[in-house]
């Protein structure tokens, strides 16, 4: 669950999430990204584990499961980086990262998620790890950054 | 070498190449990164030609560094410098912006423009690769509407990759005005030093960048992980009254509490406005709260609008300078107020210190009939905004009395002195051509100092005070470090932290003297610099002053009465040259270069003696 | 009953002390402490640490005790 108008931009969750999952500082190899298209105005974006895990049944080589606290989990050695599952996720969240062998989803740090730590350790609060709600909801969360900084700008500025 | 590449991307402008340069491990040890390294590299490309570098013409090297702590610390800084075309010496301005990491995880340590374009341009670096594109459609904007435009033009003419940060210039900046920035992010500006200006002189509008790969490799990752947590859990609950009020707090503390805020060209320096506080701009113009840059656990920015004449003016808090300089210096105290004169500087891509100085500057001369109405085209009045706006408008566009205005308070008293042929510079509130920073001297409550500002390399710059002791946090040794890191100011521990810091992640194992010694090198280099100056100024002894102002005592306020002591001053500018290691006429001897090993620079010292 | 001492190393390393009565904050002690000097110093603007150990503003300090102060950087 996400809270834009919590989220202070200062990306320390992709740094976290790099230094969890890579064991450096590297930022494109977050699997949460930031968008700030209108400074000020940012955009969280990540997996938001929808209930028919469409990147799941799209992977031709079924390196794509799901583990007990919903997350999506990447077998590395089965992931060709074809892209099938970028496509079949509503939010193209799956990612392809140079330098990496497979692709990178979320995977919810196995159920504690750095992102939410560091996020509630600075004292944000913008990221919290709740049960998922039924149906659809969560999809909607994945608009385009373009599309979402616009509706963030419009209602900063009261434009009609 | 850890946490560095120990590569800088150079970019020939004029004819339209690039190149990979290599800096050995030796140079990041003696200058870091940031404001040092620049120092070095220009003190060694031009030696003695420096006196005869333009800073408005393509020749001038624009330089992008980031340091070895860039990306590790929190919080990011992006240092910007070349020749400046303000003072005719390094100046390092940092703007924050994550154009510092992207560099970084293109595997380069930063990047160096040189020549120019002869039309529009902007630069695209990906991964490393350097693209120069037409900028002929963003050309001439500024603001929301350059960053709307220019983040849609990147993803049709290079496909960039949505996150891909910039930085850019304003219609100032295109204009050469010597008081524009470098901006980035809407609100935040590279403003000493007046780069925007060699950036508009190279016509390229904006550098965006986009790096995939990780940051260079540390000495020991999870010493430094373990630091970094810890770090960050300090900052955050030190600086908890900055995440709530932003630097604005300033606004009330600054000039009510310890009475050293600018107010009407300095002539006063109090105020009791209560609605002029944190307090007055939280309930009247933000929009969002906290705001932070990369990696920052203190968030000390806002989002702020205000609406007038049917328009809607957008920045940042604003922070506390651009408060100052474009509120109570220009006899503005209301927040809405306040607002609209630093969006529209924002907007220009001017700096709201350097060209707010100046504004204070032409509206003091006009109030006392030196400036009049049919050279200015207007009237000039404390607290109009309308004229003010207007004014903040000529001097972008060169126009009319913003022809000389441009040319910085420094420039502009000279100017304006010789076609009166009457002194202005007593009214020029700036030291060695950079206007002072809003915290005043004369109250004795602030942290500047008598010689803070007198003896800077920076000049006016208030984040780069000299002071005693040399090595200590509380000199211009210190400073220079944190912009050579390069280091938020706001985000800083202590020295021993930082200095932990660096030896975990270069694996130096620097002692509490090596690390001053940096910063003494640096200062040094740059003061060698800074006196070399040319073409059109250079400084001496005698310009290792305060504005003449600050001898006048404050006829306002709880210090009422209160100025700086001439024999006070002239005392302590004699103890720091000797701290220094500099002679008595502040020209660092022989024996200092050599002891911090800048022997291939003793040359250059011939020129100032 | 801690008697907490600053030492401000912008002051000379000027030494000024405070008894207080039970365990108290370092936030509360350093504001303490900086009211007593000259300079109108913000706690943003310093750094503490107690013998070389560095400080959290929210460390709590029971027994007597040194603090050395410096200023990092302007009030803001």
């Amino acid at each position: 669950m996400r809270d834009f108008s919590k989220c202070s931009s200062c990306k320390l969750c992709e740094i976290a999430c790099s230094l969890k999952h890579e064991g450096m500082v590297w930022p494109e190899a977050s699997r949460i990204r930031i968008y700030e298209l209108i400074p000020g105005l940012p955009v969280i974006s990540t997996c938001v584990q929808c209930d028919d895990y469409p990147c799941v049944s799209s992977c031709p080589f079924q390196a794509l499961s799901t583990g007990e606290h919903g997350q999506v989990l990447v077998d590395e050695n089965k992931c060709t980086l074809c892209g099938t599952c970028v496509y079949a996720c509503p939010g193209k969240i799956p990612r392809i990262v140079r330098g990496k062998q497979s692709v990178i989803i979320c995977d919810l740090c196995n159920g504690e998620p750095e992102c939410v730590k560091i996020c509630g350790e600075m004292g944000y609060h913008a990221l919290q790890l709740v049960n998922k709600p039924d149906g659809e909801i969560v999809k909607n969360y994945l608009i385009s950054p373009e599309d979402a900084s616009f509706k963030l700008l419009a209602k900063a500025i009261g434009e009609e | 070498m850890k946490g560095v590449w120990g590569r800088l991307l150079e970019v020939d402008l004029t004819a339209g190449t690039s190149r990979s340069i290599e800096i050995p491990e030796k140079v990041y040890r003696m200058f870091l990164g940031g404001r040092g390294l620049a120092t070095y590299l220009l003190a060694r490309e031009f030696r003695e030609k420096w006196r005869f570098l333009d800073p408005l013409s393509p020749d001038n090297p624009l330089l992008f560094l980031t340091g070895p702590l860039t990306g590790y610390y929190p919080g990011v800084k992006l240092s910007v410098s070349g020749k400046s075309p303000q003072s005719n010496s390094v100046i390092g301005s940092v703007v924050s912006s994550e154009v510092a990491i992207e560099l970084k995880a293109s595997g380069f340590d930063g990047l160096v423009l040189k020549g120019g374009c002869e039309k529009p341009c902007y630069v695209y670096v990906e991964n490393g690769k350097v693209e120069i594109r037409d900028a002929s459609s963003i050309w001439g904007l500024g603001g929301l509407q350059l960053i709307k435009q220019f983040n849609s033009l990147l993803k049709e003419d290079v496909k960039a990759d949505p996150k891909t940060p910039f930085v850019y210039i304003g219609p100032a900046g295109e204009n050469k005005v010597r008081t524009a920035a470098v901006m980035a992010k809407l609100a935040h500006a590279a403003g000493y030093g007046g780069y925007g200006a060699v950036m508009g002189a190279k016509r390229v509008k904006a550098v965006a960048v986009k790096g995939y790969g990780s940051l260079p490799p540390v000495d020991d990752p999870e010493s430094l992980n373990t630091l970094f947590r810890s770090a960050l859990g300090n900052i955050k609950e030190r600086m908890k009254r900055f995440r709530q009020w932003g630097t604005t707090e300033g606004t009330w503390h600054t000039g009510y509490y310890l009475s050293s805020m600018p107010v009407k060209n300095w002539s006063e320096e109090w105020h009791n406005v209560k609605d002029f506080s944190h307090v007055g701009f939280e309930l009247e113009t933000w929009v969002k709260n906290p705001w932070a840059d990369w990696g920052c656990p203190v968030a000390c920015m806002k989002l702020s609008i205000a609406k007038w004449k049917g328009e809607v003016f957008i920045t940042d808090n604003p922070d506390y300078e651009m408060a100052a300089y474009l509120g109570s210096n220009l006899g503005v105290f209301s927040p809405r107020g306040a607002v609209v004169l630093s969006s529209l500087a924002d907007e220009l891509g001017l700096c709201g210190i350097q060209t707010g100085n100046v504004m204070g500057f032409a509206v003091e001369l006009y109030e006392k009939g030196i400036l009049t109405r049919d050279e200015v085209g207007y009237e000039l009045k404390w607290g109009n905004v309308e004229c003010l706006a207007r004014l903040m408008k000529d001097i972008a566009y060169r126009r009319g009395i913003g022809e000389v205005l441009a040319e910085g308070t420094f420039r502009a008293a000279r100017l304006l002195s010789e076609k009166k042929g009457v002194d202005l510079t007593k009214y020029a509130i700036q030291v060695k051509g950079i206007a002072v920073g809003a915290h005043g001297v004369r109250s004795g409550k602030d942290y500047p100092q008598p010689i803070s500002y007198a003896l800077s390399v920076q000049g006016g710059d208030h984040t780069s005070v000299a002071g005693f002791p040399v090595n200590s946090t509380e000199s211009e040794a210190w400073y220079s470090i944190l912009d050579s890191g390069v280091v938020c100011m706001f985000t800083v521990l202590d020295d021993s932290t930082l200095l932990e810091y660096l030896n975990k992640v270069t694996g130096w194992g620097l002692d509490l003297g090596e690390f001053y010694d940096i910063g003494r090198r640096i200062i040094t280099l740059q003061r060698i610099l800074l006196l070399i100056g040319g073409p059109d100024a250079d400084w001496s002894v005698k310009d290792d002053d305060n504005p003449p102002r600050f001898y006048e005592p404050l006829p306002t306020g709880p210090y009422k009465g209160s100025a700086l002591k001439r024999e006070e001053v002239d005392e302590l500018k004699k103890k720091y040259y000797a701290e220094m290691g500099w002679d008595e006429k502040g020209i660092p001897s022989e024996e200092t270069l050599r002891r911090l090993g800048l022997e291939e620079f003793t040359p250059m010292l011939n020129m100032l003696h | 009953m801690p008697r907490i001492c600053g030492k401000f190393s912008w002051i000379d390393n000027r030494e000024v002390c405070i008894q207080y009565d039970k365990c108290v904050r370092v936030a509360e002690a350093l504001t303490d402490l900086l009211k007593q000097v000259e300079k109108k110093t913000s706690i943003e603007a310093v750094v503490a640490r107690i013998g070389g150990k560095l400080l959290s503003i929210n460390d709590i300090i029971c027994e007597d005790s040194i603090i050395t102060i410096v200023r990092v950087f302007k009030g803001g």
